[in-house]
């Protein structure tokens, strides 16, 4: 089965996806934070990456750019809840960066389980 | 002022005068001596004449009296030799001597009677007795008296002997002085005067006159004689007086000439030095005094020229600063403003001339005005007060301003002043205040950002969740329901969160060209579905084909915001809420230029309405965050602060004009875009 990496610094939010990612059958691993993410990736590359765009330390911008310099095929899914600006400016820049789809939060979880389920097998 | 006079005219004309007057003086006064001297030496040539002639009459009759005496002695010599004393006889004569004494008398008569002297002059001989013996030439028989002989006048005659008698009795015999017939002209008598000498021995008296017509005569030919010679020394003298007048004259016009061109050199280059730098050739100038003058002209050119460059400079210094301060500059005097600068008269509006003539205090917003004179006031009196301060005032236009002044005690012309620097601070004013509005904002914004990526998170985790709930019970199952409602109140709750982010955002992502009519007419067409019916709709679109750069979805909510405002504000009566969409050119239409956006085209969105107006003392914060005139449960109070961003960020400006009962009208400027924009890479972001 496909390994997914969540990374996002509210561990909740993490909690709820993990359990809807792994009642459709998917591995799932949790990072606090780009730094950790990228550094469990390198152990061990997941099929996908769902991150969080706004998070302390290595934020989801910067996670996003340095995965994709180190690998280039990596897929990823990014989130935000938005900040001083609003999400979708944040999902803009994640998208330019190469994240292959984006999601405002609160998240719709049929559309993310779906959006998954055709990254993972293509 | 009295009349100049030509100073070469001057001395032209007073040195002919001078010398003229000169040689005249001369002239008169030899003419004047001389005429003196003249009467003196006529006088004098007529006494000496006259002493002259009678010393000659008088020599005349003592030669007579020489030879009568002579012929006396002779003939008693002869009559010694000859005389027979004691027969009184001359031996061998035959004569007696009576006789021959007879014939000597006889011809010593006759010889005297010959005599001429001068014109008129002869020997008269008489008797003392009277008896005529010689007279005007003629010898007399010695028988009559003078006065029988000219009997013409018998007792002048008698007169005339008297007189001759006397002067005879003399020792040395006298003058007399008579009228008596010339030998010329027996007819008549001349004043004659006479020298008479005594003989006693023969009983004689013998004169010799000389007629005084004639001396005056000879006077008067000497007079005309001296005339003639004192005449021609005058004409000698006046001619050398001339002579020498004319050689000073020359002289005097040559000097004048060259003084006058050495004065023209000086003249010309006093007229010139005034337009031109030119110093005065010296080599023209001939003498020393004036070369001298030129020599401290041509220093005192040097000096103005380096003193006006000097000024120049100043001035251009002055002008640089002042004229081109960005600040305004002036004096304050007797509670006027003086010597504006430009940027002064820019401020105010008013020219040099208005600001001389109205008290500054006029010029200052009213609720100021009390402190600024009461500073100015206080500075002029000398006392230390603290240099910056801010005020408003009010432009000619009637606009007000914010400056901060910079004043200092100071003086001029000898009276106390201020001297005065204005900076326009209207616009840090609006700044600061659009600061502190958008501070207010951006701790809210920061403040909404936060809380709304708070929320959005603990939304997700309470939709996730419910959702897997929902699906690990089955449907028959009453705690579905519940955890429906967990889920819509989520997504309410979303929504609540997305409004705030609005007010949150800092740049609108979606900008491109929009048809600004369709966007309008869009909103409206929402608006119209939920209007109640007691509100009138007037639509006045004027715009075509205009294009905004803006988010077609934050046009609509400005619509939308102000829409609901003004219906809110009609809730419960009729009214009429009108909009009106519009070209709108800034700078050229006085309305627009209130807005401070700079000059182009725009479109203005004018939202009316018939309700309860806002009142002034609220009007500064409708569009802070949180302000809100209605109930709790009615909004939260972020439509216009919502409005208030958007439009900030679409480079418009909102103006709110609202009369407390009667009604608001919001107007909207939104700039036209100028060209075809590309929009942002990007999509339509899932939105639940």
């Amino acid at each position: 089965m496909a390994r997914i990496l969540l990374i996002d610094d509210d561990a909740p939010v993490r909690r709820t996806l993990r359990k809807m990612l792994e009642r459709q059958g998917y591995e799932v691993e949790e990072a606090p934070d780009g730094k950790a993410g990228l550094t469990l990736y390198q152990e061990n590359p997941a099929d996908l990456i769902i991150t969080d765009l706004i998070m302390p330390e290595m934020e989801g911008i910067e996670t996003i750019m340095e995965l994709r310099r180190r690998f280039p095929d990596v897929k990823i899914i990014a989130m935000s809840g938005g900040g001083q600006i609003r999400p979708e400016q944040y999902l803009q820049i994640a998208k330019s960066l190469g994240a292959q789809h984006t999601f405002a939060k609160p998240v719709e979880m049929k559309l993310l389980l779906k959006t998954v389920e055709e990254l993972l097998t293509v | 002022m009295r009349r100049k006079g030509n100073f070469s005219h001057f001395i032209r004309v007073w040195g002919i005068i001078f010398l003229t007057g000169l040689g005249v003086c001369f002239i008169c006064i030899d003419v004047i001596s001389t005429y003196r001297d003249f009467n003196l030496r006529a006088a004098q040539i007529r006494s000496e004449y006259i002493d002259r002639r009678k010393q000659s009459i008088k020599q005349e009759v003592m030669r007579a009296v020489e030879t009568i005496r002579h012929r006396r002695s002779q003939s008693e010599a002869l009559t010694r030799e000859k005389r027979f004393a004691p027969w009184d006889w001359f031996i061998g004569t035959g004569l007696y001597v009576d006789d021959v004494e007879e014939q000597i008398k006889a011809q010593l008569l006759l010889d005297i009677s010959r005599i001429r002297f001068g014109r008129e002059g002869y020997i008269f001989i008489n008797r003392l007795n009277g008896d005529i013996l010689v007279s005007n030439g003629k010898r007399f028989s010695g028988t009559k008296k003078l006065w029988e002989v000219f009997d013409d006048n018998p007792e002048e005659m008698r007169e005339i002997f008297e007189k001759e008698y006397q002067a005879a009795q003399k020792p040395g015999g006298g003058y007399i002085q008579y009228s008596h017939i010339k030998l010329s002209q027996p007819e008549r008598e001349s004043p004659k005067v006479s020298f008479i000498f005594g003989l006693p021995e023969f009983q004689w008296l013998v004169g010799a006159g000389v007629y005084l017509d004639d001396v005056e005569n000879d006077i008067a030919r000497m007079h005309r004689e001296l005339t003639r010679q004192v005449i021609a020394k005058n004409v000698v003298f006046a001619l050398a007086v001339i002579a020498v007048v004319g050689l000073f004259f020359l002289f005097f016009i040559r000097l004048n000439n060259r003084l006058k061109k050495d004065l023209h050199h000086l003249i010309s280059y006093f007229s010139e030095s005034a337009d031109t730098d030119e110093a005065i050739d010296r080599k023209q100038i001939k003498f020393i005094e004036f070369d001298r003058i030129a020599e401290y002209a041509n220093r005192m050119l040097a000096e103005r020229i380096a003193a006006l460059k000097a000024l120049r400079e100043s001035e251009e210094k002055y002008r640089l600063l002042v004229d081109t301060a960005n600040e305004s500059i002036f004096i304050a005097q007797d509670n006027v403003i003086k010597f504006p600068n430009p940027k002064t008269i820019e401020m105010t509006g008013y020219t040099e001339k208005e600001l001389a003539a109205v008290p500054f205090v006029k010029l200052i917003h009213p609720d100021d005005r009390q402190m600024v004179a009461d500073r100015h006031r206080r500075r002029l009196n000398g006392e230390v007060l603290p240099s910056d301060y801010s005020f408003r005032i009010i432009d000619k236009k009637g606009s007000e301003r914010s400056v901060q002044i910079n004043a200092a005690a100071t003086t001029w012309e000898g009276r106390p002043a201020t001297i005065n620097l204005i900076r326009d601070i209207t616009e840090q004013k609006q700044l600061e205040k659009r600061l502190r509005h958008s501070q207010k904002m951006e701790s809210i914004g920061t403040l909404a950002g936060g809380i709304a990526h708070e929320f959005n998170n603990m939304l997700g985790i309470i939709i996730g969740n419910a959702e897997l709930a929902a699906d690990d019970i089955p449907d028959s199952n009453p705690a579905r329901n519940c955890l429906e409602e967990i889920r819509t109140a989520s997504l309410r709750a979303k929504n609540v969160v997305r409004k705030l982010m609005r007010v949150a955002q800092k740049t609108p992502a979606f900008k491109k060209p929009i048809q600004i009519r369709a966007v309008i007419t869009e909103a409206l067409d929402l608006i119209r579905k939920t209007m109640p019916t007691t509100i009138d709709l007037r639509l006045n679109i004027r715009c075509t084909s205009e294009t905004v750069l803006g988010d077609p979805t934050e046009i609509s909510q400005v619509v939308i915001n102000l829409c609901t405002n003004a219906l809110h504000a009609m809730r419960g009566h009729t009214g009429v809420m009108s909009i009106r969409l519009e070209p709108a050119a800034v700078n050229r239409e006085p309305a627009a230029q209130r807005s401070g956006l700079p000059p182009g085209d725009y479109v203005r969105l004018t939202v009316m309405d018939t309700g309860e107006g806002i009142e002034p003392a609220i009007m500064d914060r409708v569009f802070d965050p949180y302000f809100t005139t209605k109930a709790v449960d009615e909004g939260l109070g972020m439509g216009l602060a919502v409005v208030d961003g958007i439009i900030k960020h679409h480079n418009g400006s909102i103006h709110i004009h609202s009369e407390p009962g009667k009604g608001t009208t919001v107007e909207v400027l939104l700039p036209l875009a100028e060209k075809q924009h590309q929009t942002q890479p990007g999509e339509d972001f899932t939105d639940t």
